[in-house]
């Protein structure tokens, strides 16, 4: 499943440590560590919350086609969202 | 994969950790707390626990604990707690449970999801607890706000401190434990107060007692604390197998960690009081890079740990061991403020 609006979960927590990023998931009391590329993805969630901008930003810092980014940015959504990292954004109430 | 994280923190002494010691007030009266309780000064304001956590956070600190005396003594207990979650904090209390009743939880639940609430077992007992809480009914009262936090899925554990007082209760309170779904842990030796009172240390446990608890602790696989933490940098026993990765061998202390007090005083470690500056006068970012006093603590807990070699560090016949508690237990003076010169 593809997600335009990414959110990072209330119950996640996350800092960079150096070139890594430790990532908590306060819920289940899990620790992961990531890479410096999954932090920036992490970081640009944060920022923007838009799975294109984050597209077109990785594959500008690091000079890649964004189609092979894409790909690398799905599977590590859909990690995150098994991690409890991510979690659907609220709906508006006005329906 | 956080070995290499830890490695990474301590190499580069990259601050992970902060404990804030809100107030020194407490509701109970244990025998042998630490705290020195006439401890003064200009308690650290609002305004400035949001600075500070707002150069904390530029910092990437990932973990606060709030603790005492009580934390929840402190008259902004709650919104300390909620600034610290809204900033992105990993937030954790350590607490003697006492006030930790229904309302009050249910209100940290809501605005400061902890990861963990420690709080401290002193005996399987009324007896035994309260005979060192120095507050009778504190054991019911906090076995029973501990099924409270269970019941709504706040994630607890149990600290104890073994002494000459409570050791013969030591496998009675793991059963405990696990029949509270609650992980125990232990700590210790028992150390002198901060102001250099050593009346604490009549209730240390003899070698034969320790020789006891360590024999149940192993046969029941119980960690000391550090040794269980899932986030803070582990230390002691736990530090010496990093020596690969050449990660200087001692218990954390100056490299990954602070306390500060509740007068603002930013100080090594628990135990190990060095201050490395004030809040009050200088801001947390330059007492952590520019202050000597964590570097020569961290090299003095390394010369400690090397008297050990590949044996495993004690204490007063506890199977961890403090280099703060060594030099205050042999001197009596000064909790470590001067310097252990």
């Amino acid at each position: 499943m593809q997600h335009e609006t990414l959110n990072i979960s209330s119950r996640a927590r996350f800092r960079s440590v150096g070139s890594e990023g430790v990532v908590v998931q306060v819920e289940r009391g899990e620790v992961m560590v990531v890479n410096g590329v999954g932090l920036r993805v992490l970081e640009l969630v944060k920022e923007s919350g838009s799975r294109s901008a984050i597209i077109q930003q990785l594959s500008r810092e690091y000079a890649t086609g964004s189609a092979n980014v894409a790909q690398q940015v799905d599977d590590y959504i859909e990690e995150l969202y098994a991690w409890g990292v991510l979690e659907q954004p609220e709906t508006g109430s006005g329906e | 994969m956080y070995k290499s994280v830890v490695a990474n923190i301590r190499t580069n002494r990259l601050l992970h950790e902060v404990m804030l010691e809100l107030t020194f007030d407490c509701n109970l009266d244990c025998f042998y707390c630490y705290n020195d309780k006439n401890a003064n000064g200009k308690p650290l304001s609002l305004d400035q626990y949001q600075v500070l956590f707002d150069d904390l956070e530029r910092m990437q600190v990932l973990g606060i604990s709030l603790t005492g005396g009580e934390p929840m003594a402190h008259p902004h207990f709650f919104e300390i707690g909620k600034m610290a979650r809204e900033r992105g904090f990993v937030v954790r209390i350590k607490s003697n449970g006492h006030a930790l009743r229904a309302k009050a939880v249910d209100r940290i639940k809501q605005e400061m999801d902890p990861l963990n609430i420690e709080m401290s077992l002193h005996g399987a007992t009324p007896e035994t607890h309260d005979r060192q809480t120095r507050v009778k009914g504190s054991f019911e009262r906090l076995i029973s706000n501990i099924r409270y936090m269970k019941s709504i899925g706040l994630r607890t554990s149990l600290i104890t401190t073994p002494t000459a007082w409570n050791w013969h209760e030591f496998e009675q309170m793991i059963d405990l434990a696990e029949e509270l779904g609650v992980r125990l842990s232990m700590q210790g030796p028992v150390a002198p107060r901060d102001n250099g009172d050593n009346e604490p240390l009549e209730i240390q446990p003899t070698d034969e007692q320790w020789e006891a608890v360590n024999a149940i602790a192993r046969r029941r696989q119980l960690g000391s604390r550090n040794q269980r933490e899932t986030l803070k940098a582990p230390s002691a026993q736990t530090a010496l197998n990093y020596s690969a990765n050449k990660v200087p061998k001692n218990c954390g202390s100056g490299l990954d960690s602070i306390v500060i007090d509740p007068f603002g005083e930013v100080l090594t470690c628990l135990h190990l009081r060095w201050s490395g500056g004030n809040l009050h006068v200088q801001d947390i970012d330059t007492i952590w890079n520019h202050s000597p006093v964590f570097g020569n603590a961290s090299d003095m807990t390394e010369r400690a740990f090397a008297q050990f070699g590949d044996q495993q560090p004690s204490l007063f016949g506890a199977q961890t061991f403090c280099p703060a508690v060594q030099i205050n237990s042999g001197c009596g003076g000064c909790g470590g403020k001067c310097g252990g010169g």
